[in-house]
């Protein structure tokens, strides 16, 4: 049960991606990865406006989706916590959060006219020399 | 956060201004709700400041109403212009006084006047003793936005209208500018309008965007819908469709590659992405801006 | 045409037209009111059978023309030159930066060789000298400058009153004289050295606080005052910050919505002036007793009313500042506009009425009662004073026409916008408020014409006196007109603040 800080995040502005999305997909790495771990209180959304300079509502949003998507979970008096169900979580559910970036490889691949197989034999290539 | 009332607070309708000959401002319509923090971008020249400047009635219309608090601009009650702060693009002013001086000024100006406030921002942001009994005009471009700023935030305004007002300041100038927004100004419900041209700053802060360009507001919407939705489409000039496309702000034809900017990636969209040689990539707000101003 | 030709060529257009794209027109209608002048001379003369001879006919053809140069080149070509010579450019284009010093000398030189000739008398020649160098420096802000001007002017009664006659005599005389001719040349090369800074650190300082004293000059500042609260009128300032605490003290809307315009429009600014007149009066008068030679009063006396003179022009110039300073202080007006004490738009106007004549009335009666003692300090004739007293009336007049009238619209003194005389004359007739051409016409045609009358009366009646009084009355007829005529148009005209805003 340890409570987060604000410096949990970090935010680019700049890119493509709203700033509300950026905070999504990094509570969903991180409940992913154990970093936060199932009840754990989430710092407030006027903690982390503050920390980064953020509008408020940004960081609502970003929270309202978290909790429509069950990652996380209001508690009274407590604020936002990691939900009991969300977890490191089965490896389907994690290989979902790989899908964008293996979305933008076949985008790539297509348009490189690369077919299936020769894109999958490298891909397995490379998981081999990232072990 | 205070409930809102569902009347905007700011209400601007056809209008309309010419500087001689030209049109800055044609048949504008702009309506701000309480509480929101709105970013106005535009080009250079574009008229954002005249579009301030008319918003608070320092400049004459001539045609179209302007509302505040559901008054009309030109003759604001006394209570509505405490309500008001403004932060102008000119931030050497009042040269000719000390910082002290100065806020003593604006101090009897207003009926309400936070002074706690006003020694926290100063001594926060670099202003020691010093420096608060030297004339402004002494000091840097900087320092003496910094003291605009405050004087605009010192009456706690429920309307904060800001024409650039971080032009001069260092990365954490502004930081520390946007973090005073966040911290005391919007937590408050203060209804804010922020003219510049540093989008990262609007892109942390302002929930709400508008685009004037030819003098109207060319494109309105919430700053993460219109990041996020916009999608340039870049494909051969040959698939180019001849009929503009749903949610189209503009096309461009570059020997022989096509890319066509929309706002919302419709139907035509998805299926012109399965074609071969066609990519559809995000926009960045500044690739946005510049596209939309274009 | 040689390089160097070309050279000058070019700086004199870049320079010319470089501060105001209608120099040209000014040029040229300055060239064109004085040949039209000199013919009008020329054709009185032959009507009245030739009265002057040729040798007179070409004095006041050389006087005319190093005026129209002297006035080009020291209000056109010098500030501009000034302009022209930043850090970057003195480092990079020394080449130009010499031109620039050529021309300047060449200009001066020129300038004093007319007027000497068309004097007709070599002795003046240092006089001369001084004089266009010092108008050329004040033309590029050197304040310094100015007070020699001044200085100088007042030199020679200065001289007999504070030395023994003998001492005044020789400092008068041919050999000084000789000596100051030669000595001018290096007062030349110095000055212009001084105004033509080479690159490095006093480049920099230098440049830029000629850059801002010339912009505030000529954004209509003036001679007569500058805002510059340096040490000289620090003592103003201090002055001018208890005024500004005991306002804040009081929240009266109208003083105020007044303090926008910044110490330049309090009446505060004047007490170092009105000081320093007080001193030279008390200093005069001392001088005058140890001395006591009545031919020095007389002298003195003469003086006097020159000098009396030049401050009441001063007085003038104090509230066309008033006007200049409105329309300069736009953004901070604009912030006024909004807030609750200063604000509703209704009563905006009223309320800057009623400051800026009480304003106007107090700063007026300060330096007609510092004129007077000063006057009556330097000579008791009551005559005299009456004199200065009739002056200031009439000055006071002429600076009320341009006090009050519709501020949002148009305001400021601004070069003449006409394409033709015509314009300028046809311009006059419409525009009301802000000190332009057409104010400043009027103005000095109502001041003629009443002083006409009074000098006719005064001649008439054979008393002087009587001239005098018709004078103060008919100034005061007349201020009170204006006052009334454009207090009518500010109260019904759009608020004033920001100011010309339908420019």
């Amino acid at each position: 049960m340890t409570t987060h800080t604000a410096s949990l995040f970090s935010i680019a502005t700049g890119s493509a991606d709203p700033i509300y999305r950026q905070l999504v997909e990094q509570v969903r790495r991180l409940v992913a990865a154990g970093q936060l771990a199932p009840g754990d209180e989430m710092p407030s959304v006027r903690e982390i406006a503050h920390a980064l300079a953020l509008n408020p509502m940004t960081v609502s949003k970003a929270y309202g989706l978290l909790e429509m998507e069950g990652v996380l979970a209001r508690r009274r008096g407590l604020g936002m916590v990691v939900a009991e169900s969300s977890g490191p979580g089965q490896p389907a559910e994690r290989a979902q959060l790989l899908r964008p970036t293996l979305e933008r490889a076949a985008r790539e691949a297509r348009q490189l006219e690369l077919d299936p197989d020769t894109v999958l034999n490298l891909f397995a290539t490379i998981l081999k020399e990232a072990k | 956060m205070n409930a809102r009332s569902s009347s905007p607070l700011v209400q601007m309708s056809s209008v309309t201004k010419h500087f001689g000959s030209q049109r800055v401002l044609d048949s504008l319509d702009w309506r701000i709700a309480p509480g929101q923090v709105v970013g106005l971008l535009g080009r250079n020249g574009a008229g954002k400041s005249t579009l301030l400047e008319c918003l608070l009635g320092l400049r004459e219309v001539e045609f179209g109403t302007v509302k505040l608090f559901g008054e009309d601009c030109a003759s604001l009650s006394e209570a509505a212009r405490a309500r008001i702060g403004y932060v102008p693009q000119k931030a050497e002013l009042f040269e000719w006084l000390t910082p002290n001086q100065m806020f003593d000024y604006f101090k009897a100006m207003y009926p309400r006047w936070n002074t706690a406030k006003v020694e926290g921002l100063l001594s926060r942001w670099g202003f020691d003793a010093a420096m608060r009994a030297k004339q402004i005009k002494k000091l840097s471009g900087g320092e003496q936005q910094r003291l605009s700023i405050i004087r605009a935030l010192a009456h706690d305004p429920d309307l904060l209208i800001l024409d650039e007002p971080v032009s001069a300041l260092d990365p954490v100038g502004r930081r520390d500018f946007l973090r005073e927004l966040v911290e005391h100004v919007i937590e408050r419900g203060t209804t804010v309008v922020f003219s510049t041209h540093i989008l990262s700053d609007l892109e942390r802060v302002a929930f709400d965007l508008a685009f004037l360009k030819d003098g109207r507001i060319a494109l309105q919407g919430q700053t993460d819908v219109l990041v996020e939705s916009a999608r340039r489409v870049t494909m051969p000039a040959s698939s180019l469709p001849l009929k503009p496309l749903y949610g189209e702000v503009r096309r461009h034809r570059d020997g022989g590659v096509a890319s066509v900017i929309v706002q919302e990636a419709g139907l035509e969209v998805e299926r012109l992405a399965s074609e071969p040689g066609v990519r559809v990539e995000p926009l960045s707000l500044e690739d946005l801006f510049i596209e939309v101003t274009k | 045409m040689s390089a160097v030709l070309q050279d000058y060529c070019n700086i004199w257009r870049v320079t010319t037209t470089q501060r105001d794209a209608r120099s040209n027109t000014f040029m040229a209608v300055l060239a064109g009111v004085l040949i039209l002048g000199f013919a009008i001379v020329v054709v009185l003369d032959v009507l009245k059978h030739h009265a002057l001879s040729i040798p007179v006919l070409l004095r006041v053809l050389t006087g005319l023309s190093g005026f129209w140069i002297g006035i080009v080149w020291a209000t056109l070509f010098v500030p501009g030159a000034l302009l022209l010579n930043s850090a970057a450019n003195a480092r990079l284009l020394p080449r130009q930066r010499r031109r620039l010093m050529q021309m300047v000398a060449g200009g001066w030189l020129l300038l004093t060789f007319l007027f000497t000739a068309a004097s007709g008398s070599w002795k003046i020649a240092p006089v001369v000298g001084l004089f266009v160098f010092a108008f050329a420096m004040t033309a590029a802000g050197n304040r310094a400058a100015l007070f020699a001007m001044i200085l100088c002017g007042n030199m020679p009664w200065l001289l007999r009153v504070f030395l023994p006659s003998a001492s005044a005599d020789f400092l008068l005389g041919e050999a000084s004289q000789t000596i100051m001719a030669v000595l001018m040349l290096p007062a030349l090369a110095w000055g212009v050295l001084w105004m033509f800074p080479a690159a490095g650190d006093k480049h920099y300082d230098r440049h830029s606080a000629q850059v801002t004293r010339m912009r505030r000059y000529e954004n209509g500042q003036g001679w007569a005052k500058e805002s510059e609260n340096n040490t000289r009128v620090w003592h103003a300032l201090r002055l001018y910050g208890d005024a500004l605490r005991r306002d804040c003290k009081t929240r009266d809307p109208g003083r105020m919505l007044m303090h926008a315009l910044g110490p330049v429009a309090h009446w505060s600014a004047w007490i170092p002036s009105v000081a320093v007149l007080l001193v030279i009066g008390v200093g005069v008068r001392l001088a005058l007793a140890v001395r006591n030679d009545a031919h020095l009063e007389v002298v003195v006396h003469g003086a006097s009313v020159a000098g009396l003179g030049g401050f009441i022009i001063a007085t003038v110039l104090g509230t066309i500042q008033v006007s200049q300073q409105m329309s300069r202080v736009r953004s901070e007006q604009a912030l006024l506009r909004l807030t609750p004490l200063a604000g509703d738009a209704r009563f905006l106007n009223r309320r800057l009425a009623t400051q800026l004549l009480k304003n106007g009335m107090i700063l007026w009666a300060l330096l007609t009662v510092a004129i007077l003692v000063a006057g009556a300090l330097i000579t008791a004739d009551a005559g005299a004073l009456l004199r200065h007293l009739g002056l200031c009336f009439l000055a006071g007049q002429v600076a009320m026409m341009g006090l009050l009238g519709d501020y949002a619209s148009n305001g400021g003194w601004r070069p003449p916008t006409a394409r033709s005389l015509l314009m300028v004359l046809l311009n006059s007739f419409s525009s009301n408020i802000g000190w332009n051409l057409s104010l400043g016409l009027r103005a000095f045609l109502l001041a003629l014409l009443e002083g006409g009358v009074a000098l006719g009366v005064g001649i008439l009646s054979g008393k002087a006196m009587f001239g005098w009084l018709l004078l103060i009355a008919m100034a005061v007829a007349g201020s009170v007109f204006q006052l009334r005529r454009t207090w009518r148009i500010m109260l019904a005209a759009p608020p004033a603040f920001p100011a010309r805003r339908f420019d």
